[in-house]
């Protein structure tokens, strides 16, 4: 194996026949979206976890004395799911047991809701229903069970369930008791097709970051001219900050939306809670992935990029977006840094050794263009080649290389980039040929959160060079230059004001202050709180 | 023929002066598809048939292109003849009976089974040989109502011929200041250092008192000057300079001023950015030292790049350096203060000051009519386009300034500054259209000869000569600034009827010199009568032109500025610029309705009918996602304040560095959210006006909404339920009201309480 991994070599050999998860760890996988990402990742931080045989602990960030496989212990939250969802859910994926206990959770919330005055029970019911409809995240065409909850409040956060229909079809099931003592065999909780372990491992790529040395990490940052301020080059400062924000992260919500949400799932039945979440009597861990450990640099930026989001003055649902949109940026990020540094491909290209293109969602000039959809094209070449690079394991049969590497390059590698992408509004079109790099509202929000220092200003020249430097994206003619030579070996010559819609695009949000000739300032009005 | 069927035939198509060939040529469609039926029995329908017909005889008939093909609107309005009656279909008579005009041809399939054709002019289409002679007669109405009406085209005023004519030598300096005519060499403050005219328009900086005292001071600072190119740095520099040389600021200078100027201990450098590079450690040193006091005059690039190099001497981070300085010039009223190793540098940044006052007393000198003086008496005097229209813009100079002024303030309270080299191209061109002497002999030698109203300021200030765009106008950024606004195309509707409906009495423009002509294209933009020279559309747009830069608004019509500028709310804020303004207690409870609703609209993401929050007047912060595929009915409150007791609208003053006060709306928070204050701009009171008038379509811009999701956090952070043990819920219900109760846990039991 070329590889090392945090937090520990995996045992896992099926999983590591797998030339993506070789790569870039255990795993990000094209099924999981965006929401997802992030509900996974929150689910790790705020579920209690242990390293090895280590103690469990309850900080979203433990210390990292201790390294071994890593576990930690989500709730699957059934009750609250089918109070929540299944009104909202396909009537033919409704079972006659769910709509039972449905039933039954219905009459035992009617009893226990005393109202001061003379008011209507089922008027109440239809406002909390109504009330957990509005957060409903992401799945909304899957079976009740399978959705997700916008993760607002703590309480909001399950792990992945599904209904299996063929087997329950199978079973002679005739009320919700049945349901729970065949629990293994009508739901599956391990199967991570939804949260495909993609929030577990950016939680693991944070935690290989933090466990860096100070040394290593001041140096890299002084190398890379990173912009990081003094104090976020330090992994243990950095460690405690984020522990307090992400701490903080639900505290916005008022904790009788998480008591409401408990009282659903666990008061009206606790027996559902008690066989999904518990086993002999002890809180259920599941088994989390690993993360490659050369990850430990775009890990850094993204838990600084965290704590900057974390720390700005957001809306509570907006700051959701935008962790969103940083997770899979992230992923993205990921990807092709791997990439690029198996192949050793970023010799004499600088910064994180390749060049994003972005060009204007509007972009007419036919050169730009075709920058941006060759830079795009050998993104998804370079994560191509290096499934297949000599240090990657490959089996010895040809027909079963061949059949794992389409399998890595369609869900786990390039077309994973390109569609995690579009998803997010960094590429379009959606469908068709010529897709190209852009930015729409919400990713400008997010980089200039996460790139203007906590209480700082930045000229747009230097907003720009952070990008490249941490994100590789490149708009103005000078970075178009730098990214024609990654692609091709050749310069382009473009006019001055090629990124002329940035600077518009972001004076109409607001985060650009023309100041005088061709200087502006890029600042962070939601600045820290 | 009878003789009253020949008269009315005859008639079709005439209202007063103007003739339209349309119902004549109906008549001969109808005719034409009759004959093709052989079955006279009068029915015609709107079909294909009667369409086909219709277009034909338009295209052998009528050449002329401001005549629409429209099949349906003589089909329709033939009605009102004796022989032509429309046939409703079954249960749409009472319908078709109060339809007064057809907008289109849906109406017809929607009310009109057919028309039918009555006699005697049925009996003579029903014989052949008359039928042919009726036909040769409507042709000839036809004709004749055309060839007539191609008489009655009437000319706009065109420029007179010339006499001798003369020169103005201000207007060549005029012409210098714009990049439209080639020669715009005193675009520069280094050429207009030297030049004698530009005491004629030179107005003093309000900084420069200012930057002379805190020079002299032997506790000063130095001082730093930044901001766009043509802003005024290098203008303001030089007025310093013959201040400290004891120069009277209307004396060119005889050589123009050197990159670095010393007079006595001060140092004035003129341009950083063309300084010897190689002394850049002196510089630093003398910048560091006691000896001399500086005044640097330089754009955000340079001085950084001088700053950042000499990181190591300052002991600092080049980023944290960089962050300090833009701090210090991206203050809101253009003056901080840098300090830089234990020296504090006063740095003003122009391109943060409200320039609009200093760029009208600019255009007051350009208009003053000494500068004229040459002019007047002259034979060229009525025949000079540059001259009729300065002489306009002084017979009505106080009205005209505050117009245009007023656009320019509609444009900079939208974020669109124009530099003061901006300004003064534009006012110049305004005056000059770009013209010389030259250009105004070849102007009179064309045939025809030019609109008197194409080099007209009201027209030259969008850059055009009302029909056709000056190209190089356009180059100017002022002039494509103002075309990007769309001025004028929001309809102002009492005016827009009042300017347009015929049977009106005309409505005086009450300028002397240009009533004939305002009259003139008003009959043409209400095709009341024709004018050669320019389209009916072109015409209505010079006539609200006219309107909004000239008219003598009374107090209660002023509403057409606000719609041209479209900017319901601007004149107020022009009005609570007085310092004695305050607001009323009527005007204030209005916007703080409007205001409120807009707030609580964006906070809890529902859209809310006007007038629905009248009884609940507290602000709720909900949890909500704003996401209109998501339907959340019901919210949790996250904060909430009493909005008639947590927050008052105020006039809030502030000072600028140059002196000047501005007074701005504000929504100051009292109580929990002390110190919470949200200043009302002008695009916001804008949009809240607009939301309030139902124009749900606008949007607020980018920029805004991160302003009010700031202050949405602010109150959030300051009014948090998250620690108490309950939660409000509110739901809007089907009154628009919000239902409000109060949830918590207590054990095994969830409590409800209603919160009236």
């Amino acid at each position: 194996m070329s590889f090392s991994y945090f937090p520990c070599s995996p045992d896992d050999a099926r999983s590591m026949k797998n030339p993506a998860i070789q790569l870039y760890g255990n795993r990000f996988f094209s099924d999981q979206t965006v929401s997802e990402l992030l509900v996974e990742f929150l689910l790790v931080v705020f579920s209690p976890k242990k390293f090895g045989d280590a103690d469990v602990l309850n900080t979203p960030f433990p210390s990292l004395e201790h390294v071994g496989s890593f576990k930690y212990a989500p709730q699957a939250r059934l009750n609250l799911k089918l109070f929540s969802f299944l009104g909202a859910s396909r009537l033919d994926s409704r079972h006659h047991t769910h709509r039972a206990h449905h039933e039954a959770l219905l009459h035992q919330l009617r009893e226990r809701i005393h109202i001061a005055d003379a008011g209507n029970k089922d008027d109440v019911i239809r406002t909390i229903e109504n009330l957990f409809l509005g957060f409903q995240g992401a799945g909304s065409g899957r079976t009740w069970c399978a959705q997700s909850f916008l993760p607002v409040s703590p309480a909001f956060l399950a792990g992945e369930s599904i209904w299996n229909e063929s087997a329950a079809a199978r079973q002679d099931l005739e009320d919700w008791q049945d349901v729970l003592e065949r629990l293994n065999a009508v739901f599956s909780m391990n199967k991570h097709r939804f949260l495909g372990r993609g929030g577990e491992l950016l939680y693991l790529q944070v935690c290989n970051a933090l466990r860096q040395p100070h040394d290593r990490i001041v140096e890299w940052c002084s190398k890379e001219r990173l912009g990081l301020s003094k104090e976020e080059q330090n992994p243990t400062w950095l460690h405690v900050e984020l522990n307090q924000a992400l701490s903080c992260l639900m505290d916005y919500c008022p904790g009788t939306l998480t008591d409401i949400a408990e009282f659903i799932d666990s008061k009206l039945d606790p027996e559902t809670p008690q066989k999904t979440d518990e086993k002999e009597g002890e809180r259920r861990f599941v088994s989390a992935g690993w993360c490659n450990s050369d990850s430990w640099r775009e890990g850094y930026l993204f838990a600084v990029d965290l704590l900057r989001l974390m720390k700005s003055n957001l809306d509570v649902v907006d700051r959701i977006y935008l962790l969103e949109s940083a997770c899979a940026m992230q992923a993205l990020r990921s990807l092709i840094t791997q990439s690029v540094r198996t192949m050793g491909a970023s010799k004499g290209v600088g910064g994180p050794g390749y060049r994003i293109a972005v060009s204007a969602p509007e972009e007419i000039r036919p050169v730009i263009r075709r920058l941006s959809q060759h830079s795009a094209k050998q993104i998804e070449k370079t994560i191509f080649q290096s499934l297949r690079s000599e240090k990657v394991d490959l089996p010895d049969e040809e027909e079963e290389q061949k059949k794992d590497l389409k399998q890595a390059d369609r869900v786990y590698g390039g077309k994973l980039f390109i569609s995690l992408a579009k998803r997010i509004g960094f590429m379009i079109p959606k469908r068709g040929s010529g897709a190209r790099f852009i930015l729409n509202e919400q990713l400008l929000r997010l980089l200039v959160v996460t790139t203007v220092p906590l209480g700082g200003r930045l000229t747009f020249d230097t907003f720009k060079k952070l990008l490249e430097q941490r994100y590789g994206l490149v708009f103005d003619a000078d970075g178009l230059d730098r990214a024609s030579q990654w692609l091709s070996g050749k310069g382009v010559y473009l006019p001055v004001d090629t990124d002329k819609w940035l600077q518009e695009m972001l004076e109409a949000a607001g985060f650009l202050i023309p100041l005088s000739d061709s200087c502006a300032l890029v600042h962070n009005p939601a600045d820290a709180e | 023929m009878l003789v009253e069927l020949e008269q009315e035939i005859r008639a079709l198509g005439w209202r007063g002066k103007a003739f339209k060939p349309h119902k004549l040529i109906a008549l001969l469609a109808a005719i034409e598809t009759l004959e093709r039926r052989n079955v006279p029995d009068g029915r015609v329908y709107f079909n294909s048939t009667f369409i086909g017909a219709f277009t034909g005889f338009f295209s052998k008939y009528v050449a002329d292109s401001s005549y629409k093909c429209r099949a349906h609107t003589p089909f329709f309005h033939l009605r009102t003849s004796s022989f032509w009656s429309l046939v409703p279909l079954a249960g749409k008579a009472f319908e078709l009976e109060g339809i007064e005009r057809a907008g289109g041809p849906g109406i017809l399939h929607d009310l009109v089974d057919h028309a039918i054709v009555l006699d005697p002019l049925l009996s003579l289409i029903k014989d052949p040989s008359k039928r042919s002679e009726l036909v040769q007669f409507v042709a000839s109405c036809l004709h004749e109502g055309l060839s007539k009406a191609g008489e009655d085209i009437y000319s706009f005023e065109r420029l007179p011929v010339a006499g001798n004519s003369s020169s103005n030598p201000f207007v060549s300096y005029l012409n210098s200041l714009q990049r439209s005519g080639g020669s715009n060499e005193n675009a520069l403050a280094e050429s207009q250092a030297c030049n004698p005219q530009f005491a004629t328009i030179h107005v003093v900086h309000p900084l420069a008192d200012a930057i002379q005292t805190e020079l002299g001071n032997s506790d000063g600072r130095h001082v730093i000057l930044t901001g766009h190119a043509g802003d005024g740095k290098s203008t303001l520099a030089l007025e310093v300079l013959k201040r400290l040389r004891g120069l009277p600021s209307d004396v060119p200078l005889t050589s123009p001023p050197k990159t670095r100027e010393d007079v006595g201990t001060i140092s004035i450098i003129k341009d950083l950015s063309e300084r010897d590079k190689s002394h850049d450690e002196e510089l630093f040193a003398e910048l560091m030292g006691k000896d001399r006091r500086f005044l640097l005059v330089s754009n955000t690039g340079t001085l950084l790049d001088l700053i950042k190099q000499h990181c190591a001497q300052l002991q600092e981070d080049q980023d944290i350096l960089e962050s300090r300085v833009l701090d210090s010039i991206s203050t809101e009223d253009g003056e901080g203060v840098l300090s830089l190793g234990g020296h504090d540098f006063l740095v003003f940044n122009l391109a943060r000051m409200d320039n609009l006052s200093l760029a009208r007393e600019i255009f007051e000198k350009m208009l003053a009519p000494e500068r004229w003086e040459t002019c007047s008496g002259r034979d060229c005097d009525q025949t000079c386009p540059i001259h009729i229209n300065v002489s306009l813009l002084q017979q009505n100079q106080d009205r005209v300034l505050d117009r245009i002024f007023l656009t320019y303030r509609r444009m900079y309270e939208y974020g669109i500054r124009l530099t003061m080299r901006q300004f003064t191209e534009h006012l110049a061109y305004i005056i000059t259209s770009g013209l010389d002497e030259t250009a105004i002999h070849t102007l009179q030698q064309l045939n025809p000869r030019p609109l008197v109203t194409e080099y007209l300021f009201f027209n030259r200030f969008f850059g055009d000569n009302g029909c056709e765009l000056d190209l190089s106008a356009n180059k100017m950024k002022a002039v494509q600034e103002v075309r990007g606004q769309s001025f004028g195309e929001r309809p102002c509707p009492g005016w827009e009827h009042r300017l347009w409906l015929r049977s009106r009495s005309s409505l005086s423009l009450g300028i002397e010199m240009l009533d004939a002509e305002f009259e003139k294209m008003r009959q043409h933009g209400s095709r009341e009568a024709r004018f050669e020279g320019m389209t009916p559309d072109q015409a209505r747009e010079q006539v609200r032109r006219m309107l909004y830069f000239l008219f003598d608004f009374k107090s209660d019509e002023r509403n057409y500025l606000c719609q041209y500028l479209n900017s319901p709310t601007l004149l107020d804020w022009l009005s609570w610029q007085d310092p004695e303004s305050h607001l009323g207690f009527n005007e204030k409870s209005i916007l703080e309705r409007k205001i409120y609703h807009v707030l609580q609209e964006h906070f809890t993401g529902v859209r809310l009918p006007e007038g629905a929050t009248q009884n609940d007047r507290r602000l709720y912060v909900t949890l909500n996602r704003r996401r209109s595929e998501v339907r959340q009915s019901a919210q949790v409150v996250l904060a909430q304040v009493d909005w008639s007791t947590s927050t008052v609208l105020k006039l809030v003053a502030t000072e600028g560095a140059t002196g000047e006060v501005r007074q701005d709306l504000v929504l100051c928070g009292k109580d929990r959210i002390d110190a919470v204050d949200l200043v009302l701009k002008v695009p916001f009171l804008d949009y809240v006006m607009m939301r309030h008038f139902g124009e749900l379509g606008e949007v607020l811009e980018a920029s805004y909404l991160e302003r009010l999701d700031r202050f949405k956090a602010q109150v959030h952070s300051r009014t948090s339920a998250a620690e108490e043990d309950r939660i409000m819920l509110v739901r809007l219900k089907t009154d628009h009201t919000f239902r409000r109760q109060h949830f918590s846990v207590n054990g095994d039991r969830l409590e409800v309480t209603d919160v009236l």
